[in-house]
């Protein structure tokens, strides 16, 4: 094992996610091997709300799971979401009509070939209700659709449905578009931009972390995960005005979990990096990070960060 | 070139007032070359007050005049009788060592290898084995200067006026070539064609002086030409060795390579132009190219950044980026090893560390060494600003579609730091293949992060790449 971990120590690229920027200390509490999770402030701002995604044992297909984290964010409570048969992964928390709402993934996975569609409901006493399955294009199970961003602006729904190379947003109306508003969008040195936390409001702009992905690494898995941030016009069609020059976040080969216990872990897929939330603290932002499909983190982001 | 010989007296030095401490005695009968090629070490032992002997066969001993840091021991033999040009040096109470690796195999390894505790060769070029069988092989990328204290100025002037026309102005002054296609240990295959064409070229650009058909009284009075002249272009004889003098004169060097590389004389940081005898008919266009406007970095202010990427390919031309930039570009031979001769590799690469090292002889203490693969461009002119703003840094490529769109790439392609950072960590960087693969990258990658190296953002990019394929896709 000792071999193992010097060899890794050779080979990595950029250091483990939580070395890269600072983090609020979780601590433990969520179901081992949760990632990919999202955020959202409730209880004026006293209460950090998070869902994530887990595996049921050596179940491949996942399920979420919804956290309450104090304002450091130190775990309060965590349970269970009602599950489907289906696997339901990378949920995104977003408020509407003053009303908790949660988007996730649906997914056929591990059935081939993988179908998925994109759906969204409202949180209540902790369970998913009025769920809604937006009619977006190819959003019906015939086709792998994710990497959709629900945000609220001006009272209506919103939803990123992709960055580039052309941003198209829609306007809902229940399960309806309302309005399609496209523009081209950035391109970004480091693969396409997709999915992230919905904006927030930043210096008469809106804010939103993304992830994109190379298949170009030369060495291990062939696919590379990064971080960026983009800022977007505060109207419709919220063209894209600038983004980060750099990733702020690399996924890495290594992370916070002992090598030692990599193998207990069947879904662990290094060098990932996906954030699915983000809220606003006085001079920073807090952004929820999954990490190598199977570690959560919420890292502290700062104008600085941004690398814009 | 013929040699008057040596005077019986010497004279008095100011050295042997000083009473400098007695050194070694380094048996090193011949030629000329090899002789020259040993002295900036006695130099650099003068300076720190020992004083070093030298044994030499009296046919050579006239080049010891022009030096008065060395103890001239004359052996009154031929200079490939090691035997008794060692058995000499006992005779005469001194604590020898014997550099000379020319001459008989048998006997080189009697007197040079076996009392050095080694059995064979293992540097890159026969000098260096020299300075390795003094134990001083370390010391080689210190560049020391090859020094001629003892010059005879109303000789040189004689010369000066015999071979070097005056002019009235100096606006038609022409620029002076030197040449010298000959050579005895090491002849030149090819030194009739290179003779005519460059007179047939060159004749009405330069003022050819041919430094064959120079009777100098002592060989280092040619440093009176040398201070004069344009550039250098010689074959690998004494003329290419005496040019370590005139670190400012660029020399073009036709170095021999049979039966080994290593038969061949080292690259040097004034050599703009390093061919070795079986290369030289395929880059005779290179050549005259590079003689028709001869790259010069000398002048620059420090710090400069040297420039050091694999030439082998012949990708690039080997111009300096920007004015502070000094092109060092590691052409095919200029290594004394190479993957073809080492690993029997198809095609020739050298070795991430002698070009490396290359670039570090060439660079003063503040410069900056820079390498970079040949086909790296720079994506702005403030780039040198970026590479000398910190100590060490490195830049992921970018790769350029055919739409202009940047993509990163996980290679790193350019790694510059301080020439004193470099040479902190040579040690750590392993001996690898400085090709078109990316090993060597990721190795040095791992040596600038441990050092907490700088990244730079979008600096470099390459336009047609021509990687292996990635792995898995």
């Amino acid at each position: 094992m000792d071999e193992i971990v010097n060899r890794i120590k050779l080979a990595y690229r950029f250091p483990k996610v939580s070395s890269q920027l600072p983090t609020l200390p979780i601590g433990p509490g969520l179901v081992r091997f949760g990632y990919n999770p999202t955020i959202i402030e409730d209880d004026m701002g006293r209460t950090l709300v998070m869902v994530y995604r887990y595996h049921d044992g050596e179940f491949l297909s996942s399920r979420l799971a919804l956290a309450t984290l104090d304002r450091n964010g130190h775990i309060k409570s965590n349970r269970a979401l009602a599950s489907l048969e289906l696997s339901m992964e990378d949920p995104k928390l977003f408020w509407h009509r003053n009303q908790l709402h949660l988007s996730w993934v649906e997914s056929s996975y591990p059935t081939f070939p993988f179908k998925s569609v994109v759906k969204y409901g409202r949180l209540a006493d902790g369970e998913i209700v009025d769920t809604i399955l937006p009619r977006l294009p190819d959003n019906d199970m015939t086709t792998m659709q994710k990497n959709y961003v629900f945000f609220e602006f001006a009272g209506d729904l919103f939803c990123i449905y992709r960055r580039a190379p052309v941003q198209r947003v829609f306007r809902l109306k229940g399960e309806e578009i309302a309005d399609t508003y496209e523009c081209p969008g950035m391109r970004w040195f480091f693969g396409e931009p997709r999915g992230g936390s919905p904006p927030l409001f930043y210096e008469g702009k809106l804010i939103s972390f993304f992830h994109s992905s190379l298949d170009n690494e030369l060495q291990g898995p062939p696919r590379r995960y990064y971080m960026g941030a983009v800022l977007m016009e505060y109207e419709p069609p919220f063209r894209p005005v600038d983004m980060s020059m750099d990733p702020i976040l690399f996924g890495s080969e290594v992370d916070d979990v002992p090598v030692k216990d990599w193998p207990l872990c069947v879904h662990r897929k290094g060098q990932v990096v996906f954030p699915g939330g983000a809220v606003q603290r006085e001079d920073h932002w807090l952004v929820a990070v999954g990490v190598n499909d199977y570690e959560c983190l919420i890292v502290k982001v700062t104008p600085k960060d941004l690398k814009l | 070139m013929e040699n008057a010989p040596r005077p019986d007296s010497p004279g008095l030095r100011l050295i042997d007032v000083l009473a400098p401490t007695a050194g070694k005695a380094y048996v090193q009968l011949g030629r000329f070359g090899d002789i020259i090629n040993l002295l900036p070490l006695m130099w650099s032992d003068s300076i720190k007050g020992v004083r070093n002997s030298l044994v030499v066969a009296s046919e050579f001993s006239s080049v010891l005049d022009g030096v008065s840091y060395v103890n001239p021991v004359i052996w009154p033999g031929h200079y490939a009788d090691i035997a008794g040009g060692v058995q000499f040096a006992e005779i005469k109470g001194l604590n020898w060592v014997c550099t000379q690796v020319n001459g008989g195999t048998e006997l080189v390894k009697e007197f040079t290898y076996g009392p050095a505790g080694l059995s064979s060769a293992i540097t890159t070029s026969y000098q260096k084995e020299s300075w390795r069988v003094a134990g001083r092989l370390k010391e080689w990328d210190n560049c020391y200067p090859l020094v001629f204290d003892r010059r005879d100025k109303v000789r040189e002037e004689l010369l000066v006026d015999q071979w070097i026309p005056k002019r009235r102005t100096t606006k038609n002054k022409p620029k002076v070539l030197l040449l010298n296609s000959g050579g005895k240990s090491s002849p030149f295959p090819q030194e009739f064609l290179l003779h005519e064409i460059i007179h047939l070229k060159f004749r009405r650009k330069f003022h050819i002086v041919d430094l064959s058909r120079i009777r100098a009284e002592r060989i280092y009075d040619l440093l009176a030409l040398y201070e004069r002249a344009y550039c250098l272009v010689s074959t690998d004889t004494a003329t290419l060795h005496l040019a370590r003098a005139c670190p400012k004169l660029p020399v073009f060097a036709l170095v021999n390579d049979h039966p080994l590389l290593w038969n061949g004389s080292a690259w040097m940081p004034n050599h703009v132009f390093y061919s070795r005898y079986d290369d030289f008919a395929d880059r005779l266009e290179e050549f005259l190219g590079l003689l028709a406007d001869v790259p010069s970095h000398f002048g620059i202010e420090a710090p400069a950044i040297v420039h050091v990427w694999n030439d082998y390919e012949r990708k690039k031309l080997p111009r300096a980026y920007a004015p502070d930039w000094i092109a060092t570009p590691v052409q095919i031979g200029a290594c004394g090893r190479d993957s073809r001769q080492n690993l029997g590799d198809e095609k020739r690469h050298p070795y991430l560390r002698d070009c490396l090292r290359m670039g570090l002889q060439r660079a003063r203490d503040v410069d900056f060494v820079c390498l970079t693969r040949p086909d790296t461009c720079f994506m702005r002119p403030s780039i040198t600003k970026e590479l000398t703003g910190v100590e060490a840094c490195y830049a992921y490529r970018l790769n350029v579609d055919k739409d202009g769109q940047y993509t990163h790439m996980p290679i790193v392609d350019l790694f510059c730091a301080r020439k004193t950072w470099w040479n902190k960590h040579l040690e750590e960087i392993p001996d690898l293949i400085f090709g078109n693969d990316y090993f060597w990258s990721h190795a040095l990658f791992g040596v600038f992060s441990k050092a907490k190296a700088q990244c730079l953002v979008r600096s470099v990019y390459r336009m047609e790449p021509n990687e292996p394929a990635p792995a898995g896709t």
